[in-house]
């Protein structure tokens, strides 16, 4: 049972972070607009769609973290009635509410994209949801390393690193020994995309424990 | 209604030296009565901003020279000593005697020679005021 | 100072922490309820460790830390219900309005005083709708004790609260904290450079220096006990030797004695070797304060 100040920061963060959110809705919808625009809509939609939900992720970790250390308004959050451990999870929660809620309504929206479309691609739901899932994952992974990172020189390394691994995923998901599989009518969960979103899984179950560790181990707060 | 006390960080005499004094002379120059109430510490201490510790070696003090009186639970008021004016009057002129006595020492006036001083500066006064 | 841990606003004993380049030893603090604590030190002495300790945002190594009964920093969340604390490291939400604020903290504390707060705003010239943002520090300091005052805390705890204010807003401040202790069940604790300041309001004084108490004790105390003589020594006259001398300077003739335990005695035993004191000063808090800190330093290298 979490206390209202707990609560009362969650949705701090979250009014704090509304236009991210608006934001990254919006583009994400005019993204999906755009990918049945033809070929080059498909392209430039498919990016959109895709920097949207990283930039989001990346956007939301970062500034709940670091803005507050920055703006010194840490030790006013720390001042109210509420454990340090409170506080960082209250931090935890409120960066996987604020990426989570548009990347639940843009995943739901590409799916139903995709089931609602050609009939013989309704198999691409998988690759959908393998990109989505990955991008959750590494958003997981950025979160708990700023749990971790204090400098802004280490954290524009794992935005570095973020973006290398995103771009080495999709350069391995666009193979067409994996796509092809999928692009069918009934949907098909291949090997590659089971391993690859129990990893996925996987990635966002051991960050998740990572910084239960880590905040119930941690004394010094400030 | 009474005039504010007022404590000054740069006068030599201690805060606590200074609150006696002034409850003092508004005794001796009438505005305090005997059995009129005085702000509690606590109250004075906010009026003046300055510690209570401090108001209240002040009142212990006056309590102990028979100038204030404290009960428990009711407050602190001016001892019920008719020529409680008078006798604090009396003693603020000590105060200045002697200061007259240290001062006629360092110049070499002493005893008779100081009475006829004081004598003249009384005349003067006295001409000067009518 | 009261022994009933229960009635003392914060307790604090042999508390110690370390750090890369600094260690706070041994620890011994306390303070009963309805005063104002007044903590002194250099830059760098462990005033804001010692608070954030006491605040619970730091674990302690040693020792142990109570405060309004609650040890910390384990029940932290919960004596900070009765705390309100304002560092001049801290900031407000940037993105938001000091009526945001209001509300925010109105909705977490039930003590808050609207009527009050409304005062405030006034009385320290502050526009509620106004961003964070846009605020000087002194508005921004401002701000925060507003949000401090108005929600009527048992124990209030400052850090450099003085720092960037105005003279009028510095008024302002000292005559709402002399305001809270006419409530003798609540407290205050702060650290501040403004000596004159710590020497007008506090009931108890603490001095800190490098990472250790170098002296505590109420504030008529110290003023009572310190003095500096000025000692006439003719041709041919020792001065006997004294105890608890803090600082001896011998000229020709003159000598100037500063001491922390003056005794009328102290005249008669000068007078005896042939002396003789020609002036009595009282010191100033910020002079005890160097001095003390001066000897201790001195005491510490020897």
């Amino acid at each position: 049972m979490k206390s209202s100040v707990f609560w009362s920061l969650v949705r701090k963060d979250l009014y704090v972070l509304r236009g991210f959110m608006i934001a990254t809705v919006s583009v994400g919808v005019l993204s999906v607009f755009l990918l049945s625009l033809g070929r080059i809509g498909f392209a430039v939609g498919g990016i959109l769609f895709l920097t949207a939900n990283v930039a989001s992720g990346i956007f939301i970790a970062m500034y709940s973290l670091l803005t507050e250390r920055k703006d010194r308004s840490r030790a006013f959050a720390l001042s109210l009635p509420i454990s340090g451990a409170g506080h960082d999870q209250s931090k935890l929660v409120s960066g996987y509410l604020a990426f989570g809620m548009p990347w639940l309504l843009l995943t739901g929206i590409a799916v139903f994209v995709v089931l609602a479309g050609p009939s013989g691609t309704r198999g691409m739901v998988v690759y959908a949801l393998m990109i989505q899932v990955f991008v959750l994952a590494l958003f997981s992974v950025v979160q708990a390393s700023l749990f971790v990172i204090t400098t802004e020189a280490l954290s524009g390394i794992v935005i570095l690193f973020t973006n290398i691994c995103f771009s080495l995923f999709m350069v391995t998901v666009n193979q067409p020994q994996i796509t092809a599989p999928l692009r069918t009518a009934q949907i098909v969960w291949t090997p590659f995309a089971q391993r690859m979103l129990t990893g996925e899984l996987a990635v966002i179950v051991l960050t998740l424990a990572f910084v239960a560790i880590l905040t119930s181990r941690k004394r010094d707060y400030l | 209604m009474h005039s504010e006390f007022h404590i000054s960080q740069t006068d030599p005499r201690p805060m606590y030296l200074q609150i006696k004094e002034q409850i003092r002379h508004r005794i001796a120059v009438g505005e305090l009565k005997s059995g009129d109430e005085i702000p509690s510490i606590r109250a004075l201490a906010a009026q003046i901003r300055v510690s209570v510790i401090t108001i209240k070696r002040a009142y212990l003090e006056l309590e102990m020279e028979g100038v204030i009186q404290t009960r428990q639970g009711r407050g602190s008021f001016v001892a019920d000593d008719a020529q409680l004016g008078d006798s604090l009057k009396e003693q603020e002129l000590d105060q200045h005697l002697i200061a007259a006595v240290q001062a006629g020492a360092l110049a070499g006036i002493t005893g008779e020679a100081l009475l006829e001083r004081l004598r003249e500066i009384e005349r003067i006064q006295g001409k000067r005021q009518s | 100072m009261s022994t009933v841990i229960s009635t003392d606003a914060f307790t604090m004993q042999n508390v110690s922490k370390s750090f890369r380049y600094f260690r706070l030893e041994g620890l011994n603090l306390s303070l009963s309820q309805g005063q104002i604590m007044g903590l002194v030190g250099p830059n760098g002495a462990g005033k804001s460790t010692t608070i954030r300790l006491l605040m619970g945002l730091l674990q302690p190594e040693t020792g142990s830390i109570q405060v309004q009964g609650h040890r910390m920093p384990d029940q932290g969340h919960v004596a900070k219900r009765e705390v309100a604390f304002v560092s001049d490291e801290m900031s407000l939400f940037t993105t938001a309005t000091l009526e945001w604020h209001m509300r925010f903290i109105a909705s977490i504390y039930p003590d808050w005083d609207e009527v009050y707060a409304r005062q405030l705003l006034k009385r320290f010239n502050l526009q509620p709708k106004q961003g964070i943002k846009g605020m000087s520090r002194g508005e921004h300091v401002k701000s925060m004790l507003l949000l401090a005052l108005a929600r009527r805390p048992r124990l209030l705890v400052l850090d450099e609260p003085t720092s960037g204010l105005d003279p009028v807003a510095r008024h302002e401040l000292l005559s709402e904290l002399m305001q809270i202790v006419r409530d003798d069940t609540r407290s205050i604790l702060f650290s501040s450079h403004n000596t004159l300041d710590v020497e007008r309001i506090s009931d108890q004084i603490a001095f800190i220096d490098r990472g250790r108490l170098v002296d505590a004790r109420d504030k008529e105390s110290f003023l009572e006990r310190w003095r500096r003589l000025s000692i006439d020594v003719p041709a041919g006259v020792t001065l006997p030797r004294l105890a608890h001398v803090v600082d001896l300077s011998l000229g020709e003739r003159l000598a100037t004695l500063t001491t922390d335990h003056y005794e009328p005695a102290l005249h008669s035993l000068l007078e005896k070797s042939g002396a003789r004191v020609h002036e009595v000063q009282r010191m100033t808090l910020e002079e005890i304060f160097v001095a003390s800190v001066m000897r201790s330093r001195t005491e510490g290298e020897s």
